[in-house]
């Protein structure tokens, strides 16, 4: 009883402190980019394990796998989501590289079209 | 724990709607904007369980697949603006 409430505590408490890191990144980093990479890897983390502990705290079978579910839809789409918009942004140069950037996508585009 | 964790990401969302607001290009806006929705899906799973409605947690797993959906269809429309004139 006591050990589960502990656990989800720090599940949650673990979420926040990514939480956190996501509004830093998303309001201090320079580029676009960056700001993608920020809003992609470390909110995706944060969300799964901020519900992964409300599925320990409420530990009744149906709720706690529905919202599992929840989980696991936050871990596939917004990975997609970030993918998409970074693309789109790509292709359609809203956003543009500086020079002494790496870009290995134009390559790879090149690579594609030949 | 679990009010306090909602007014966090509450806030958070708040702070995040600073980069929505003045951010330079549309890349920025709409990462801050799948941000907020993300948080505010977390939001609602948390009050949802403080109140024990257990409706809130079926609005919130509607709420993050049409956040996805969102997301997709913006970036299509930005990517091919020229196709919805």
């Amino acid at each position: 009883m006591l050990l589960r409430i502990i656990i989800s505590y720090l599940l949650m408490g673990a979420g926040a402190a990514f939480a956190v890191v996501t509004v830093i990144g998303l309001l201090r980093f320079p580029d676009a980019y960056t700001r993608i990479h920020a809003g992609a890897v470390v909110l995706t983390i944060s969300a799964v394990l901020v519900s992964l502990g409300i599925a320990v705290y409420v530990w009744e079978l149906f709720i706690s796998l529905k919202i599992v579910l929840i989980a696991l839809l936050f871990l596939i789409s917004n990975p997609m989501a970030t993918h998409a918009i970074a693309r789109s942004s790509y292709k359609k140069e809203i956003v543009k590289l500086e020079e002494k950037s790496i870009d290995e996508y134009s390559d790879y585009i090149k690579e594609q079209e030949e | 724990m679990i009010i306090g964790l909602a007014i966090f990401f509450t806030i958070a969302s708040l702070l995040i709607l600073i980069r929505a607001v003045l951010g330079p290009t549309i890349t920025d806006r709409l990462i801050a904007a799948d941000s907020i929705g993300i948080f505010l899906t977390l939001v609602i799973l948390l009050i949802g369980v403080y109140y024990e409605i257990s409706l809130f947690i079926d609005i919130s797993l509607g709420y993050a697949i049409l956040l996805f959906i969102d997301m997709l269809i913006f970036s299509k429309y930005f990517e091919h603006e020229e196709l919805y004139k």
